[in-house]
């Protein structure tokens, strides 16, 4: 197993790149997502600010 | 049978339908990923012996390094649809496209540099292929900096298309004074890439991780779409019946109790 | 055409001779960048003819870029540069006289002053001829290509650093080659043909492309 990860010594230039790779990949859906969440939430905020406004 | 294809220009018709594509695009590309870099690094132990070890490198960089000129081509090719047929879908496309062919091109120069450190014995060299990635990042980066400099939508749209274009005329050119600084001779330690001389079990994994990272970008690049397209549309009585956007009775109470506790 | 071609390039030019300070801020720019080198570096006079050509490449892309922020804004101020794309001359030679004149004002005098920064250099007499002529068919590809960024950042708030950001990677083939072929001068036996055949050819493109996308990208930002 530990043989596996070395990799003959290079381990830990192919699992850094491997690692960068992995890093930003999950990075970028997971941040929009979050944007995804934000404006969704904005957007509904207005149309509250709408209903209500339209009630008084 | 004729298909109309401007009916899915329309960003009411695309957001649904890129909705329901996303999922698939995200399996696919976690299941050509992983299945890649599985045979790059367990097919091939007869191949990478010790000292080739670090060849497992190539699969991430290569995928990420024809992404990043990839998702260009594609990006100038939205921008160019949306200058000629004036769509807006066409620009936000190319917008959303942007953004993962930077990711891509930082992907691959973090990888490159890694792999330099192993077979070149230097993390940075003014290689010409690398030195060509660094002015893509910069173009990518000029592209979103305008874009997001300039606030009327439609202005911004349009100026960052017409700069896609410059761009995509400039870099055959700058590729090549990069390459050959001597235009009597051109040099390189990039090895010549012909696909013909790799051997045939990292070819495919080199090639199922492209196509892995393929998928991943459409996946990022429809959901950020997706994600613009709600901004730009807000005011619109399609986005306003969206089920995600229906205020649910939990946030109504909510507020409620928030104007209760103001009262 | 040709009229109005010439009319905004006389009063593109008398307007700059009115405030002839603009020109000379640029042109001290110029000098200022390259005479801090020999600072920083140390003033070893291999060293310094080593790195002339490239550090006079780079002071010109830099300076080149900090005028380009005046090519359009004044006249979009003032209403002017409305008045020039609805006219019915063609706007491609009318934006070809602006860049003209805006070559005329910046980049020529960097060509007329480059022999004294030669000297500060230490750079022999034949290369300072190179220097001249290759800054002299080089410095239009700057402009040109500059008059794009410009008006594509037309009125934009901090559009001066934005223009630098979009439009210095785009000057790299000048670079290279225009540095190159001072660099090359300065050894013997090799000739620096190829080198002012590929500028000539970039100056040539960009005077030919230019004008025409830089008056499609005007009319994009003054829509």
């Amino acid at each position: 197993m530990t043989e596996f990860f070395s990799m003959g010594g290079f381990g830990i230039f192919i699992w850094s790149a491997m690692g960068i790779a992995l890093a930003l990949m999950i990075l970028e859906p997971v941040s929009l997502i979050m944007k995804r969440r934000s404006v969704i939430k904005q957007i509904k905020r207005t149309k509250r600010l709408d209903a209500r406004r339209k009630q008084n | 049978m004729k298909i109309n294809w401007f009916k899915y220009s329309a960003p009411m018709s695309f957001y649904p339908l890129a909705g329901k594509l996303i999922p698939l695009f995200w399996i696919a590309a976690i299941m050509l990923i992983l299945g890649g870099l599985y045979w790059g690094f367990f097919k091939t132990a007869d191949i990478l012996n010790d000292q080739k070890q670090y060849y497992r490198i190539i699969y991430v960089h290569v995928a990420s390094a024809w992404m990043a000129m990839w998702l260009y081509a594609v990006m100038v090719f939205w921008a160019m649809l949306g200058l000629i047929f004036n769509t807006r879908l066409s620009y936000m496309l190319a917008s959303a496209t942007a953004v993962t062919g930077t990711v891509m091109t930082i992907i691959a120069l973090a990888t490159g540099a890694i792999w330099g450190k192993t077979s070149w014995g230097t993390y940075w060299d003014w290689d010409p292929k690398l030195t060509t990635f660094l002015i893509l990042l910069f173009v990518y980066i000029g592209y979103i900096a305008l874009q997001s400099a300039i606030d009327d939508v439609r202005r911004s749209d349009k100026a960052s298309a017409l700069l896609a274009l410059v761009g995509l005329a400039l870099v055959p050119i700058i590729y090549y004074a990069v390459n050959c600084p001597d235009p009597t001779q051109c040099a390189s330690l990039h090895q010549e890439s012909s696909l013909k001389r790799v051997e045939s079990n990292i070819l495919i994994g080199m090639l199922v991780t492209t196509l892995g990272f393929w998928m991943y970008s459409f996946a990022t690049t429809l959901m950020r779409a997706r994600i613009i397209v709600l901004e730009r549309e807000r005011s619109t009585t399609w986005v306003s019946n969206l089920p995600e956007i229906s205020l649910a009775e939990t946030s109504n109470s909510k507020i409620e109790a928030r104007t209760e506790t103001r009262s | 055409m040709t009229s109005a071609f010439g009319t905004i390039l006389k009063r593109d030019l008398l307007l700059a001779l009115r405030r002839r300070s603009e020109i000379f801020t640029v042109l001290f720019f110029f000098i200022v960048v390259i005479s801090l080198f020999p600072l920083g570096v140390g003033t070893e006079e291999k060293i310094l003819q080593q790195m002339a050509p490239g550090v006079v490449w780079i002071a010109a892309l830099l300076a080149s870029t900090l005028a380009l922020d005046r090519l359009f804004s004044a006249d979009y101020e003032d209403g002017t540069l409305e008045k020039i794309v609805l006219s019915p001359s063609s706007l491609s030679m009318s934006v070809f006289a602006k860049i003209l004149a805006h070559w005329l004002l910046t980049g020529l005098p960097l060509v007329l002053i480059s022999p004294l920064l030669g000297l500060f250099y230490h750079l022999p007499m034949d290369s300072i001829f190179v220097m001249m002529f290759v800054l002299f068919i080089g410095t239009p590809v700057l402009s040109m290509l500059g008059a794009i960024a410009a008006a594509l950042t037309l009125g934009l708030r901090g559009g001066g650093v934005l223009v630098s950001l979009l439009v210095l990677p785009l000057y790299i083939p000048v670079l290279v080659y225009g540095a190159g072929a001072i660099s090359t001068s300065m050894i013997t036996g090799v000739s620096i043909e190829p080198y002012v055949l590929l500028l000539l050819a970039f100056s040539l493109l960009s005077i030919v492309f230019s004008p025409w996308v830089t008056a499609a990208a005007l009319k994009i930002s003054l829509e």
